[in-house]
């Protein structure tokens, strides 16, 4: 057996190893499940509340419906809502199907009410549809016709395709009548001067038939899209069933939204960065610590070292072996993440920007592993290296910002937060942390750092491809060149 | 063959130097002892010889090549068997000889079959699917020695392989290393069994306190240090001792009486077996040599009376 390949899969098969890897890609993910299903990351869909509202009339009663559903279509249950009729409050919470009622008996055709209605969710946003919301006043319910509301929301785990959400109600106590609704996509600058096309269905020209409305009715249409549609406008229009006639029409609206590349990789680098800051350098940490340094210091590489081979020779093997495993749980993990994500922003990162944030990950790894290696060589004692270890990981991974930032520099030294000086400092206090790369890294592609509460644009910190290459190629090179040195001549 | 030359070892700085300045060989077809106290530098020596930590200062050719500058050449003849082995804990025998084995460009079903053959050679077989860690001292230290002949090396070196190993241990090792020195190769064995080196050795290399001070030749081994006279007198008693004392110290144990400190010319020892016989002692041995390896050893390295 090839011996580089015994440390190969002694690493890759190690029960710690493969603990990891499944860590890292599950979180990840699971992670990217849950951000493209809520949406956190951005203004989530499914954290904007709407609330619909209409009426009918039925064995004398007006009977007033809310009808609230997320951004992505979800019914929202559970929601307080206070219904104003005539200066009465009715107040109750959305039922499961995202419904709550209320009723106001009256025999008259025609009425004045004034109504409103509150919605307290805790939503990051919530709208109530137009024509009902709070303080306006004297809507009448005389002779209610047909409510068909029709709201754009975000196709499910998109954050880039669009839907239309219906909710269609009325009118007196009589069935509402079937509605078939058709579509038309346009280069966007021709729809935009036309609001429809056309008052009948025969004059309209080519649309396309997605689905029918009738009843007391809540759904929601879906355009299929393509990304061919990134330069469409799409018109939507109800037709009477019976006549053909145009009953209503939604406005042209874009329904494919283009996330650029830079907001996309930003986005993910930064849900990314939350999971690898803290389990990429515990993996190389303890990778280095159980495939190398307690072989090391316990004595087990003696019995290796005095085959045909130098301990430089072993030492490489290890090395590589530890960054393999981490290179291995990096292009799982974002390989998945961009699979699952591709939903939730409309198309995947190219594999140049995969590897882009495998290789920024991976200097991290090497950094802290190359240290854990260098400690290993200079030091017989297993406490130690794990100490060094665990303490490089509390240091570097956990309190930098805290110990560096706020208690050194702007307790100590004072500097303000907002000096322009800061984002300098800052960014060199990053680039000697070995955890601190991935930052400046992913500073350079978005171009702009984060310091202190400031953000400044990357160049102006001295964040450049050239300066971001140096300090790569010094944590991936340097710690790691060392200790080989040293286990040439050292012993 | 094995040539140490000048070789010294320091650890660290404001250290009094483990080794200092050790010159010696050990040839093909030879076993070389060598003994030391604890601390004297016997491992250190090894270590270095198997490439496992750099010298200081000399150095150590192996068939010519030296091991630092010529590490992987050097090493392919070199087999190391430590006092305590220690692998991989949780690796499997099998797989871990192969992966030793890779290292002499020796693989696939060529490996397969040395690795069968020495672990049926040294009785580990059997124990083929266990873990090291589940395997007793005795047999660590029979997997290093199958581990230690993957390449068949032209120079073993023992460091206190001898300890901890059970009589029929000793006497399989004792054996496998006669054989070793048949086959032409070089021994260098490091123990503090001193009669199992004289036993086996050819040469016992004495080293103190990182100084090599004495390389007997096995020729030596009988007459070594003060000469003393051995006895055993079938009725000994007072006045048999009373005798002796004129002639030196008698120390007795049970019919066997060690004469020291003589007070006469050696070659007059024959007076006291007739005085003996005079007084009616029945003499059964009468024996003088030197007071043997051990006690030369202990005021070699000057711990006589208590280590």
């Amino acid at each position: 057996m090839s011996p580089i390949l015994y440390d190969l899969r002694r690493t890759l098969t190690g029960k710690f190893t493969i603990l990891l890897i499944i860590l890292i890609v599950g979180f990840t993910a699971l992670g990217a499940y849950t951000m493209s299903s809520s949406g956190s990351g951005h203004t989530s869909p499914g954290n904007i509340y709407h609330t619909d509202v209409g009426y009918y009339h039925s064995n004398g009663t007006y009977h007033i419906v809310t009808y609230t559903f997320d951004g992505y279509g979800t019914p929202v249950i559970n929601t307080p809502i206070s219904l104003s009729v005539n200066k009465t409050f009715y107040n109750g919470t959305s039922n499961s199907a995202g419904f709550y009622n209320s009723s106001l008996k009256s025999n008259e055709s025609r009425i004045p009410v004034d109504a409103g209605v509150i919605v307290n969710a805790s939503a990051s946003s919530f709208l109530v549809e137009p024509g009902f919301a709070f303080m306006q006043t004297n809507m009448s319910l005389i002779n209610a016709t047909t409510s068909l509301r029709i709201t754009l929301i975000n196709q499910p785990g998109s954050l880039v395709y669009k839907m239309y959400n219906l909710f269609y109600v009325g009118p007196n106590d009589s069935r509402s009548p079937q509605l078939n609704a058709y579509y038309k996509a346009y280069n966007s600058s021709a729809a935009a001067t036309k609001a429809y096309y056309g008052n009948n269905l025969s004059t309209s020209a080519n649309m396309t038939r997605i689905g029918a409305v009738g009843d007391f009715y809540t759904s929601s249409l879906k355009v299929p899209l393509t990304t061919s549609n990134q330069n469409s406008t799409f018109v939507l229009e109800f037709f009477n069933a019976t006549t053909d006639k145009l009953v209503t029409s939604y406005p042209p609206v874009d329904l494919y939204t283009h996330i650029s590349r830079v907001n996309q990789f930003s986005t993910v680098f930064a849900f990314l960065s939350g999971l690898y800051g803290f389990f990429i350098p515990i993996m190389a940490i303890f990778s280095s610590y159980l495939y190398y340094g307690k072989d090391r210091t316990s004595g087990v590489l003696e019995s290796v070292a005095t085959r045909p081979v130098t301990k430089s020779r072993i030492l490489a093997s290890r090395f590589a072996a530890v960054i393999l495993s981490i290179f291995i749980a990096l292009v799982i993990s974002i390989s998945v993440a961009n699979i699952l994500l591709a939903q939730y922003f409309g198309q995947m990162l190219p594999l140049s920007d995969v590897f882009g944030m495998v290789g920024i990950f991976l200097v991290v790894s090497a950094a802290f592993a190359g240290i854990v290696f260098l400690t290993s060589q200079l030091s017989r004692a297993q406490g130690t290296v794990l100490g060094v270890g665990i303490v490089m990981f509390i240091v570097f991974d956990m309190l930098w910002t805290f110990l560096i930032l706020d208690l050194l520099l702007f307790y100590v030294f004072k500097l303000s937060p907002l000096a322009p000086s800061t984002g300098v400092v800052t960014a060199i206090l990053d680039a000697i942390n070995p955890a601190g790369f991935s930052s400046i890294a992913s500073s350079l592609v978005t171009g702009t750092f984060t310091a202190g509460f400031n953000s400044y644009p990357a160049s102006t910190v001295g964040i450049t491809m050239v300066s971001v290459s140096i300090v790569g190629a010094i944590w991936l090179i340097v710690p790691f060149a060392i200790t080989y040195y040293l286990s040439r001549i050292r012993d | 063959m094995i040539e140490i030359r000048g070789l010294s070892k320091i650890y660290g700085r404001n250290q009094i130097p483990a080794i200092n300045n050790i010159d010696l060989d050990i040839n093909d077809g030879e076993i070389l002892g060598f003994a030391g106290l604890n601390g004297a530098g016997k491992t250190t020596t090894i270590r270095i010889a198997c490439g496992i930590i750099f010298p200081t200062g000399g150095k150590v050719n192996v068939d010519g090549l030296d091991i630092v500058k010529n590490k992987v050449s050097a090493s392919k003849n070199i087999g190391w068997v430590p006092e305590l082995p220690n692998f991989e804990p949780n690796a499997k025998p099998v797989l871990l000889l192969k992966y030793y084995a890779g290292f002499y460009g020796i693989k696939g079903g060529e490996a397969e079959d040395l690795i069968e053959k020495l672990m049926k050679q040294f009785n580990i077989w059997e124990a083929r699917n266990k873990k090291l860690k589940n395997y007793s001292q005795g047999m660590k230290k029979r997997f290093s020695i199958a581990a230690a002949m993957l390449g068949d090396p032209k120079n073993y070196l023992f460091d206190e392989t001898l300890n901890g190993l059970d009589p029929e241990g000793v006497k399989s090792m004792r054996k496998f290393m006669l054989q070793l020195k048949k086959d032409g190769k070089s021994v260098f064995l490091s123990s503090h069994i001193l009669t199992e080196l004289e036993n086996v050795a050819d040469r016992i290399a004495i080293i103190k306190r990182g100084e090599l001070i004495k390389i007997l030749d096995r020729d030596e081994l009988p007459n070594l240090g003060k000469t003393v006279v051995k006895l055993k007198i079938e009725n000994i008693d007072g006045g048999a001792l009373r005798i002796l004392e004129k002639y030196g110290t008698p120390e007795v144990i049970g019919k066997d009486v060690i004469l020291k400190d003589l007070s006469f010319n050696s070659s007059d020892a024959h007076t006291i077996n007739n005085e003996l016989i005079k007084a009616n002692y029945e003499v059964l041995k009468f024996d003088v040599s030197g007071e043997g390896l051990e006690e030369y050893f202990l005021d070699l390295v000057g711990q006589k009376g208590g280590m």
